[in-house]
């Protein structure tokens, strides 16, 4: 083989494997967990860069046939997201606050999406270096690592919802955050420890739009879910009114949350909100087109 | 597969007033409001449930 297509290929390998490093951040959310489901997507991301980086090389060898195991490639892609919904799924039946079926998807859909784009990144960055040379190629390999890290972010909650811490009161047996109600408890000694464990905020969708979002129950149990899972969860399993909730005032639309964190510090519970991922399974794209 | 689950189950009652409650749960009758709140107490953590106030001198214990 020619020393060209052997630089073409390892450039195209290096960049995606590089990218789906970059892409790999064990953040909060503690997914994937470290280091053996890191280690499981550095190989496939390794794949995926190898295949990617290949397919210029054999187009311009004129060996076609080789172009079709880009299409089994593929079908192993599809595996990671059976594979990563399979693992979540089965660590849901013990949660206390679970992540709920939207988010779980969500998760997995982006594990398959970013190896299609690590295999177009290999692909891109060795067909720039078979044409243009080793030092261009990898230079526009830089620049296609840069659009893929934008391509993988999302909407997170502040770009769609105001978010505001509000207070906890009881109407006699009735729990309310701001104007939302939130539950009914009937004993004096819940009501002293939801108020002194429980912490409230509103989400107001910024955008009719956006009020699809935080209907969605996936949603809602993704916030409860990411805040619990940072700060910590006071509940137990016969404590179920330390449950989070996340109610809907029916006149304004606005959202209550009521959880129980075990760290109160308010602008680490703002921080965590802000960041929760707007699920795409959540957005209908409502009134588009209309 | 996961299941979201909104099943909600009455477990009992517990009331100072038998006459407002009627029907296939088990009732608890208590003598005063302090002996209402000792027991739904001790039923919701055994039960592992959450006692309402209906407002008519009744508590139900709900698991949710």
């Amino acid at each position: 083989m020619e020393e060209r297509y052997l630089i073409s290929i390892a450039l195209g390998a290096v960049f995606g494997v590089v990218t789906r490093f970059l892409l790999l951040r064990v953040d909060y959310r503690a997914y994937p967990s470290y280091p053996h489901a890191y280690t499981a997507h550095l190989a496939f991301g390794l794949l995926a860069g190898l295949v990617g980086a290949v397919t210029p090389v054999a187009l311009a060898a004129e060996q076609y046939d080789a172009v079709t195991f880009l299409l089994l490639v593929a079908t192993q892609f599809r595996e990671i997201r059976n594979l990563e919904r399979d693992k979540l799924e089965h660590l849901e039946t013990i949660e206390l606050v679970p992540r709920g079926a939207n988010y779980i998807e969500g998760i997995a859909e982006l594990f398959e999406l970013r190896n299609y784009l690590i295999m177009l990144v290999g692909a891109a960055t060795s067909g720039l270096v078979l044409i243009s040379g080793a030092v261009p190629g990898a230079g526009a390999g830089v620049v296609l690592y840069l659009v893929a890290l934008s391509l993988s972010g999302d909407l997170q909650l502040e770009d769609v919802a105001e978010i505001q811490p509000a207070d906890l009161r009881f109407e006699g047996p009735e729990l309310f955050i701001d104007d939302v109600h939130i539950m009914n408890i009937a004993r004096e000694e819940s009501r002293e420890m939801i108020l002194q464990y429980g912490v409230g905020l509103t989400v107001q969708a910024k955008d009719d739009e956006f009020v699809g979002v935080l209907d969605n129950m996936g949603q809602r149990q993704a916030i409860v879910h990411d805040l619990i899972h940072v700060l910590g969860n006071r509940e137990d399993v016969d404590t179920p009114e330390l449950k989070p909730q996340v109610r809907k005032d029916m006149d304004s639309q606005k959202m209550g949350v009521y959880f129980c964190p075990l760290d109160f510090d308010r602008d680490r519970i703002l921080k965590i909100v802000r960041y929760v991922p707007v699920l795409s399974n959540a957005r209908r794209g409502a009134g588009e087109g209309l | 597969m996961t299941k979201v689950k909104f099943e909600k189950n009455v477990v009992c009652g517990v009331t100072t007033d038998p006459s407002r409650v009627r029907g296939g749960i088990p009732i608890l009758v208590v003598d005063d409001e302090e002996e209402m709140e000792r027991v739904s107490g001790l039923l919701s953590r055994i039960l592992d449930a959450v006692a309402h106030d209906m407002g008519t001198g009744v508590y139900l214990v709900v698991q949710h």
